[in-house]
Formats: C-alpha cells, structure tokens, sequence
C-alpha cells in the first residue's frame, strides 16, 4: 500500500501490463509505411477475392459475372488487338483485344493466392522439421540438419523450373486415378496447384533452420521444465508450450520471404512455366507486353506497376513486422 | 578454421553428388525425350532407334548414370565419354559432335561477364551512395538514398530490364537491343575484347541485375559507417585536429568497408539466380539460357551439365557465407 502511494506521489507511471505481442503490435502501427502497406495489400486482397463473384456464383452454379474488374479477364474483342489506352480501356489492349485493366486486377488473384500458398506450404514444412529437430536433439537433431546442410547445395530456382516442366508435361499427358485426380485439380485452378507444391515444397530449409534455432532457444526455460514436471507429453509441450512462443518470429521470416515468391511465379510464368492461359499472371502479361514493346510499350504499364507496387508493399510490411518483433535487428539488412 | 574449411570442402562431394544424381532421374522423368523432334519434324523410328544406342538412352537410368559418372570406356566399346569423375560433361544430345563442356566453354564466361559487371556498378553505385547516405544522416539527401535504395530493392528484374530497354534502347538508342552474341563480333569466351561495343552490350543487362544488388550495398554501407563514426577512436582523431575529410577516408571509410566486402560471399549467390534470371529476359547467350533450351529440347547432358555447375557455384557461395560470418563476429567458432 506504501509503496502504491509512493509511487503515486512520486508520479512515477505506472506502466500497464501488456504481452509481447500487444507490445510488438503497437511497434507496427507507429511504423507509418508498414502501415500503408498493410492497407495496401489488404486492398489487394479484396481485389484479388472480389474481381468477380466465382467465391458465391460457382458453389451455387451460378454464372461467373466481373465485380470489380470492368470485364472477365478472357474477355477477348478481336477489333481491339493491341489497341492504345482509351476512355473505356484505360490501360489498352492485348494482342487478343482483352482489357489490360482487367487482366491486371485479376492478376492479384495468381499472385497473392501462389504467394501466400507458398509461403504456408514452406511454413508448416518448415516449422514440423524445426520442431522435431530442436526438440529431441542429440542424434536425430544431427542427422535432420545433416540433412537440411545436403539440400542447402541444391540451386533451388533450377530444381522449381524442372518439378515445374516435369508437372505441365504429365499434365498434357493426362492420367488416372490420384494422378487425375490432382491434374484436374491443378486445371481447374489455372495450374496454381503445382506452383504451390513446387515453389513451397523447396523452400522450407531457412525456415526449418529458424524454428529450430528458436526451439532451441526456449527448451531450457523453466516454464518448459514446468510442463514436463506436471507431467505433460511431449507432443503436448511441443504443441502447446513451444509452438505459440517460436510462431511469432517464424511468420515475420515468412512474410520477409513473400516477396520472393511473388517474384518466382511471376518468373515462371514469364518463361511459360507458370499458370495456365489464358489464366492472368502479372508474369504473362509482362511476357507478352515485352514481346511487343518496340510496337506497343503502353502494354507494360499495368503488369508491371502492379509487381513492383506489390513487392515494395510486401517489403515495407516484412521490415515492419522485423523491426516491431525483433528490434535488435532495426537497420540491418 | 582451416580443418574446418578442409571438411567443408569434402562435405561438398556428397552434396553435388545428390546434385547430379536427382538433376539426372528428374529429367529422364519428364515425358518426351531428346530425339522426338527436329525442328518440327519428327524422326522415323529407326532413326530414333539409333540415336537412342548411340546416346545409351535406351540403357536403364542406373547404367547411365554409371557411366555419366565414370565414362563409358568400360561399359561400351565405342563409348568416348570420359565421365563426370575424369571432368568430362559428356556428348550434347541436341548439338551433335559438341560436348557439354564445349558448350559451357562458351557460354560459363558469358554469365561470369555479366554477374562480375553488375557487381563491378552495384558496388560503384552502392557504396558513395551508401556514405553519403550516412554522412548527411537524416538530411534530404539521405532520404533520398534511402528511398532509391528500397525502390531499387523492390523492383524486379523483369519490370526494370524491359522498362529500360525501351527507355535506353528502343526510345533513345544508346545502347543495342538484346544483340550480346547473335551477331559477329560475338563477345563470347573467357577475355573479349573489352571495345566500346562490348560494354554497350553488356550494360543493360548489367544494370538491370547491378541495380538491386546496389541498393543491397547502399543500406549495409550507411548502417556500417553510422557506427563506425560514432566510435571513440574516431573522435580521438578528430581531437587530434585532423581535418575531416582525414578522418572518414583514413579511419572510418577502411574500417567500415570490413561488412561490406563479407557480403561479398552472399551477393555471390544472390548474382547467380540473378544472371539466370537476366540472361532470359535480355536474351544473354550465358549458361541460364542455355538450361532454358535445353530444357525445350530434352537436351539432358546439357541440363545435367549446366545444374551441376550452378550446384558448385551455389556450395562454394554458401562456404563463403559461413567463413565470412565467423569473420565478422569472433563469437562464432567452427571446429
């Protein structure tokens, strides 16, 4: 009580308690460009899922009609092939006479959908084999990073561009069974399945490393000691104990790599290996558009505004988050 | 340090082993096959048949991957390859009568061109802007840097190599459009010479790869010398009366390079992908484009060959990473 009012009288203030997260939150809203971003690409998001109304119209087999977008995005005029920006067609034209507009907004969809796909496969990967490595140590833990060390000499981009020719060859060749199964699954997603499972599938090895690191660094506490002393399991401390206090930075690291796998798909679909035609990707369309740039640059407009206004978002907010859950970090690379 | 070098190194035998091994089954997985097609005719079975013996594709995948690996001497009597393990690459299955390294011999300097000119200008670029950046800490100009820095990280490739083709190229004509090696003089090989017609070839697409590896340079040059300035050993030579600019070029600049040059390692594999990527927008006759179309023609010696070589570039990269962390922070021990 003496103390309360000493504090009182001294003025001191009182600082209210808040956890980590809260505090790392308020970090975040003080950053005033992670902020933008965040609102940028939850822009985007709403772009992306509401270009037209396919989320309600296909469960109920309703008609697929544009929302946002002016028109469907193969919407093809064959008067209008290539033709400049107008009052109705602001950004022109593709060689099909397809409004760019429309294109670019639908291409959102492909890739925030591929990069988030991605960055959740490579999560949870990534995150398991950390967990397991981490946590029961000694032998297997050298042996699992034994293996991580292996795979770390493999040049990834080369390995995405075979898995991918390697899926769109069995893809035209067809199949039955499972096989079909995920073909049709694959086609009736414009071909973003494979590139989930092939960018994701390889890109789980720095995030294995990071949770393992901070599984690590949090075996030895007490609260762990606790858990085991009350007689929890160990699927339950990893469960219940580990994985909520690693979660935190292992996301920021994965937010920090999105940016890569928007820059992948839409590499992979510049070479042809990305999603299906007439499927928009932002990499298509910048394929396109560079093919015809001595006769019709305007074309590049919109694909590449879009790209680099989305991976400057997702780098502002992925430094944001860096600095606001690890501030030593602040200013560094 | 050194016994811990000397395991790494040997550590990368398996690793480029599992390299080829898994680069070797993945291709022979892709449906279709080297002698489908030429041009756009396809080839009498018989035709096939032969090539086919003659390349040992009709060989299990375990009996040629042996003799990928140790020549074919031993297992066939008219074999000429002399195997992965005596350095020989192999016959190209697409290019008759050129082996793989040939084809490499021409196109690895091309890509080490490219990749040594963009860092050769990210590392012009990168470093005054990054003390300039860190000198006028907090004035407009350091914004600026700052803001041109995080621009230059966040464009891609593939947005900045067409927009400055058609602004450079196309719209002022300074420079050739995407002509390195499709025309005589080629430049191709390990030195051409270095004429002016050599650079106005190469400095789009150094530029377009240059430009974020700069901006990478620019932030870890102004954090580093924002540091360095504020040690004490920096104010004890200004107490000594030297003049300014003595003081950063003598004391600060040299310590503040040390960072900088141990990301050397790691932009080495950051230039890898990025001449790969590059090489197939401006249509650079390097290794990355030759993979591409490989890959279209089932060419599996050459896809093989090029992934192996990307595999060894990417180990001795990642070597370098590791030595140049312990470097910097005398905390981290290997043994």
């Amino acid at each position: 009580m003496a103390v309360a009012e000493a504090t009182r009288e001294l003025a001191i203030p009182v600082r209210t308690e808040r956890g980590p997260l809260a505090d790392a939150f308020q970090q975040l809203l003080a950053n005033k460009m992670a902020v933008a971003s965040g609102v940028f690409i939850i822009f985007l998001l709403f772009i992306a899922i509401f270009a037209d109304n396919a989320l309600i119209a296909v469960p109920l087999g309703r008609e697929v009609v544009p929302l946002l977008a002016p028109e469907a995005f193969d919407q093809v005029h064959f008067r209008l092939n290539n033709a400049a920006p107008s009052r109705q067609y602001l950004l022109g034209n593709d060689y099909l006479g397809r409004d760019m507009l429309s294109r670019t907004l639908y291409g959102a969809r492909v890739s925030l959908a591929v990069a988030f796909s991605a960055a959740t496969v490579s999560l949870l990967i990534g995150l398991v084999y950390g967990l397991a490595s981490g946590y029961f140590g000694g032998r297997v833990d050298d042996i699992m990073m034994r293996v991580v060390d292996f795979l770390y000499g493999f040049p990834i981009l080369i390995f995405v561009i075979l898995l991918q020719v390697y899926f769109k060859a069995i893809s035209r060749r067809g199949g039955t069974g499972l096989v079909g199964t995920v073909i049709s699954l694959n086609e009736a997603m414009g071909g973003m399945f494979f590139l989930f499972v092939a960018l994701g599938a390889l890109n789980w090895l720095q995030m294995a490393r990071i949770a393992r690191g901070q599984v690590l660094s949090y075996k030895e506490k007490e609260f762990i000691e606790a858990a085991r002393m009350v007689g929890a399991g160990d699927m339950r401390i990893i469960f219940r104990h580990l994985l909520p206090n690693i979660l935190g930075p292992c996301i920021v690291a994965e937010t920090l790599a999105i940016p890569t796998y928007i820059f992948w798909e839409a590499f992979l679909s510049f070479l042809g290996l990305g999603v299906e035609p007439p499927t928009p990707s932002w990499g298509i369309m910048i394929s396109d558009a560079y093919q015809a740039l001595r006769s019709y640059p305007y074309q590049l407009v919109g694909p590449s505004v879009a790209l680099t206004l989305t991976t400057l978002a997702f780098n502002f907010l992925g430094d944001g988050l860096r600095d606001a859950f690890d501030p030593r970090l602040r200013g560094t690379m | 340090m050194t016994r811990y070098i000397i395991r790494r190194i040997l550590w990368f035998i398996p690793v480029l082993f599992g390299v080829t091994l898994a680069t070797f089954i993945l291709v022979r997985a892709i449906p279709g096959g080297p002698f489908d097609f030429v041009g756009d005719k396809s080839l009498p079975p018989a035709i096939v048949a032969n090539l086919e013996a003659k390349y040992h594709t009709d060989w299990p995948v375990w009996k040629q991957f042996v003799s990928y690996l140790i020549g074919d001497e031993f297992l066939d009597p008219e074999g000429k390859s002399r195997g992965l393990i005596r350095l020989d690459l192999g016959p190209s299955f697409r290019y008759r009568n050129r082996t793989v390294n040939e084809l490499l011999a021409v196109s690895l300097p091309v890509s080490a061109q490219l990749g040594i000119f963009a860092l050769a200008l990210a590392l012009l670029i990168g470093i005054p802007m990054g003390i300039i950046a860190a000198l006028k800490q907090n004035s407009l100009l350091d914004y600026g840097a700052t803001f041109v820095a995080i621009l230059g990280r966040s464009i891609p490739n593939m947005v900045l190599g067409p927009l400055l083709m058609w602004v450079l190229a196309l719209k002022l004509g300074w420079f050739p459009v995407a002509t390195w090696g499709t025309k005589p003089p080629y430049f191709l090989g390990f030195i051409p010479k270095p004429t002016l017609d050599f650079f106005t070839h190469a400095a789009l697409p150094a530029i377009t790869l240059g430009t974020g590896l700069s901006a990478l340079i620019a932030r870890l040059m102004r954090a580093s010398l924002l540091q360095v300035i504020r040690e004490d050993y920096i104010r004890t030579a200004r107490a000594k009366g030297l003049r300014e600019r003595v003081v950063i070029i003598r004391h600060a600049l040299k310590n503040s390079l040390i960072p900088v040059m141990t990301v050397l390692g790691p932009l080495f594999a950051a230039i890898l992908t990025g001449t790969f990527i590059v090489e197939q927008i401006f249509g650079v006759p390097g290794m990355g484009k030759h993979f591409t179309q490989s890959i279209g023609n089932r060419d599996y010696a050459v896809i093989t060959g090029v992934t192996l070589i990307y595999g060894i570039f990417l180990v001795i990269a990642n070597l370098m990473v590791d030595i140049s962390y312990a470097w910097l922070d005398p905390r981290i021990r290997y043994e």
